[in-house]
This record gives structure tokens, C-alpha cells and sequence, in this order.
């Protein structure tokens, strides 16, 4: 099974799906792009392509972003004070 | 291979894929934005003037115009000049910008097809007055 168990693994998904929902969200998504509505076809292409590099950017985020939460769930030593008592 | 090294690899070969499959993909739209020849020959020419801080439009039968009118689907070669200091001709909705640099002709041909009013900025800081050195473009039905 290696260092992760298959419960560890299903944690790590979900924690990235999520931060990739909630980037895309505060990014504002395709809709509420800030990118403007093209006006002609070689525009329309260029916006097609910003879509796929923002997409692909930010699935990559989701990735380092929310291996790091879960790196910070799984690894958070809950035996010592936060400090906080 | 445990699975550090598996997940090493994971990373190494995703983000290769990632990397040429977006450099792939840009391809096709760099040389979209890049040829002149993209929307095939222009039905006329219209010569852009720039200066600190106006834009002038001379269209081929000698009309001057503050403001870029065309029609929609038609294909027009803008021939662009500056006459004193880099400007850049930026239109948002056409996702592109041409830097005008002085002594030389920019050539960009355009083709809209929603008609409607839109902005030309300056999009190269060129003065006191940068940012307002913007006018419209109309595409009429």
C-alpha cells in the first residue's frame, strides 16, 4: 500500500477537487471571466486558448494548493497546544 | 519503484505533458496572430495616424475620422504610423495590441463580426495624457 492508505488517497482527491471548485469560483469562472467577449474569429481563438492555460492553470494550483492542505490535515500534530487555551 | 519515486515521476511526465500540450495548442493561435494573411485580402486599406494624444483614421477615398467605422465582415488593413513617440493600438474585444513605433508602418488587418461600439487604447505609456488617448471603434450592421 506504500505510505498512503486508500482512505489517505480518497482525502487527498477531495481536498484537491475542492480547492479547484473554490479557485474557480473566486476566479470567477467562464462566465464572469474578465476576459471580454470576442468580436471576431481569430479573438474567439485566442479566448478559447486563455480558457484551456486557465483551466490548466488552475487544476495545477488545485494540485500544489491542496496537497498542502491535506498535507497540513494529515500531518497537523493535534497533541500539542495551539497556543490558543 | 516505491511510491515516492512513483508519485516523482507522476509530477515529472504531468507537468511535460501539460507544458507541450499547451505549447502545441498555442501554436495554431501565434501563427493567427502573427499572419497578416489571416482573414485572406483586405477590401480596403485605412491608414491610422498616432500622436500625443490622438488617433486619426484616413479611410481610402481621403476622409479623415477621429474614430474607426467600419462594417461588420468586412476585412480591412490598418497601416499604422505614429508621429512622435511608441503608442500601441489595443482593441480588448479583438485580443490583441500593435505597438506603433515612430518611422515605422505597423500593418494589422481586422474583421469584426458583432457591431457594436468598442474601445481603441493607447496601451503603451506615451505622456501626460496616456490614458486618455482612446477613442471608439464602431462596427455598423
Amino acid at each position: 500500500m506504500g505510505i498512503l492508505s486508500t482512505f489517505d488517497r480518497i482525502v487527498w482527491g477531495l481536498t484537491v477537487i475542492v480547492t479547484f471548485i473554490v479557485l474557480f469560483i473566486i476566479g470567477g469562472g467562464f462566465i464572469l471571466s474578465w476576459y471580454p467577449d470576442p468580436i471576431d474569429a481569430r479573438a474567439a481563438m485566442i479566448k478559447q486558448y486563455y480558457d484551456i492555460v486557465y483551466v490548466a492553470g488552475m487544476f495545477v494550483s488545485a494540485l500544489f494548493v491542496g496537497t498542502f492542505f491535506y498535507l497540513i490535515l494529515k500531518f497537523w500534530d493535534r497533541s500539542q497546544p495551539a497556543g490558543l487555551e | 519503484m516505491n511510491t515516492l519515486e512513483k508519485l516523482e515521476w507522476i509530477t515529472i511526465i504531468g507537468a511535460t505533458v501539460l507544458l507541450f500540450g499547451l505549447g502545441a495548442l498555442a501554436l495554431p493561435v501565434l501563427d493567427a496572430l502573427d499572419n497578416p494573411d489571416y482573414y485572406g485580402d483586405p477590401d480596403y486599406i485605412v491608414k491610422v495616424e498616432s500622436g500625443q494624444w490622438y488617433w486619426k483614421f484616413i479611410y481610402p477615398d481621403g476622409t479623415e475620422s477621429g474614430e474607426l467605422k467600419i462594417k461588420q465582415g468586412d476585412i480591412v488593413r490598418l497601416e499604422l504610423e505614429s508621429e512622435d513617440v511608441i503608442h500601441s493600438f489595443y482593441v480588448r474585444e479583438m485580443g490583441f495590441k500593435v505597438d506603433i513605433i515612430p518611422g515605422k508602418t505597423r500593418i494589422q488587418i481586422i474583421s469584426a463580426e458583432t457591431p457594436g461600439e468598442y474601445w481603441i487604447q493607447c496601451a503603451e505609456f506615451c505622456g501626460a495624457y496616456h490614458g486618455g488617448m482612446r477613442t471608439k471603434l464602431i462596427i455598423e450592421e
